[in-house]
């Protein structure tokens, strides 16, 4: 029994790697293998736009839905919050190695060059 | 009351400056980093309950011989009318130490509410990019090849996240050793003992207690995350794993991972009774002054 996390993620992996979005038969399609039900992958889907991780166009039929943003956009917000950029880094988690520094600025900028 | 004003300010004054001045220095000597916690707890308490005090009681200061009968007075508008006791300039005062207070509560407030929302954010993403670990399913493995690790505060399972480029520097002890650190962190709540201090800062954004305060409790809960994890792994583990992932680019270590390191070299110092003993009853002592002056104000002398 797969969990809607990891549904979640295995959507938005096919979607990432999709240029031109996806409709939501064609994800259903491509997790054949897992036999999932039209509603579920709307489910999916429904809660990802929820949280801004997928968008869809509007007057398009049937919905094509895109990556909101590129994996590599989202390690390097996922980054900013771990290495203390976040304003209330300290409240939100704790990390390994304490204060920021200036070369934790580099890498994220790196981390953002590079995607 | 006027006595009991001054004396306020003089208080709110020490605590402003010398005193966290003279404790910030001293961070990186204390074998008792709870103690030192405490400590800096009472001197943002005190410090603000003895600002707002001094300013309230030197505001009331003409309604009454205490602090109960001038609130009285005021609340009967006896102060306000026309020919009353309250000249405009300790009304504006009374307002302004009023305003302050409503300021830091809700400072609080907010820092809870924005750190939890980023929370739920930072929870989304890792879903969405991480995997669960196969050896522990409660933590869960970034891929990218910056070393980072860290640990996610929530009320239900705690997450620590590793990144692959950690795993790879890391061998399977070193691994431990930075989950036990992240842990203690989660078991010892540091991210609810950070929030006054956040909102303390935010509130007086400039002076230099809250900033010294800041500092010095960032360093002191990282020291308590490395005492808390070498009790359960080996000290030389925890250390390699710290000279490894701190090194920068031109492998200068930054003074307060070096001091770590230097702490980890040694024993685990032993905190004497006597020491925690003093400095919890000077943090109770500082807290119980100011409260006892403002609501005693008038009553003694």
């Amino acid at each position: 029994m797969e969990t809607l996390g990891e549904l979640e993620r295995s959507v938005m992996d096919q979607l990432w790697a999709a240029e031109d979005g996806l409709t939501a038969a064609e994800i259903r399609e491509s997790f054949a293998d897992r036999d999932l039900a039209l509603t579920t992958v709307h489910t999916v889907l429904s809660r990802l736009e929820k949280k801004k991780f997928v968008t869809r166009r509007r007057g398009e039929r049937p919905h094509r839905y895109r990556a909101a943003s590129s994996r590599e956009e989202h390690v390097a917000e996922l980054m900013s919050d771990a290495l203390g950029q976040a304003p209330d880094r300290e409240a939100v988690l704790a990390r390994f190695l304490g204060t920021v520094d200036k070369e934790d600025t580099a890498l994220l900028r790196r981390l953002l060059g590079s995607s | 009351m006027l006595v009991i004003g001054g004396l306020l300010a003089v208080l709110a004054l020490l605590l402003a400056w010398p005193v966290p001045l003279a404790l910030h220095r001293r961070r990186r000597t204390t074998s008792d980093p709870l103690a030192y916690l405490v400590l800096w707890q009472s001197i943002g308490l005190s410090g603000g309950l003895a600002l707002i005090g001094a300013v309230i009681v030197y505001a009331l200061a003409p309604l009454g011989g205490n602090l109960p009968a001038a609130v009285l007075a005021l609340r009967d508008h006896r102060a306000l009318i026309d020919g009353g006791t309250m000249p405009a300039l300790r009304l504006i005062l009374l307002v302004l130490g009023l305003l302050y207070l409503a300021h830091l509560c809700l400072m609080l407030a907010y820092s809870a509410f924005r750190a939890q929302q980023q929370r739920r954010r930072h929870r989304a993403l890792l879903t969405v990019l991480t995997t669960p670990d196969a050896d522990d399913p409660h933590t869960r493995i970034l891929p990218t090849s910056a070393p980072v690790a860290y640990c996610l505060p929530s009320g239900g399972t705690p997450t620590t996240v590793l990144s692959t480029g950690l795993v790879s520097l890391l061998n399977e002890a070193e691994r431990r050793a930075v989950v036990e650190h992240e842990t203690a962190h989660l078991r010892l709540r540091h991210d609810v003992l950070m929030l006054p201090f956040l909102a303390w800062r935010k509130a007086s954004p400039g002076f230099f207690a809250p900033k010294a305060a800041l500092a010095s409790v960032r360093e002191l809960i990282e020291i308590m995350a490395d005492d808390a994890a070498r009790r359960r792994v080996p000290c030389e583990d925890l250390r390699s794993a710290i000279e490894k992932t701190a090194a920068g680019e031109d492998g200068g270590l930054r003074p307060d991972v070096r001091y770590r390191l230097q702490r980890l070299s040694a024993p685990l110092p032993q905190v004497s009774l006597r020491t925690r003993t003093t400095l919890i009853a000077a943090a109770v002592g500082l807290f119980l002054v100011p409260t006892v002056m403002v609501l005693g104000s008038g009553l003694y002398l």
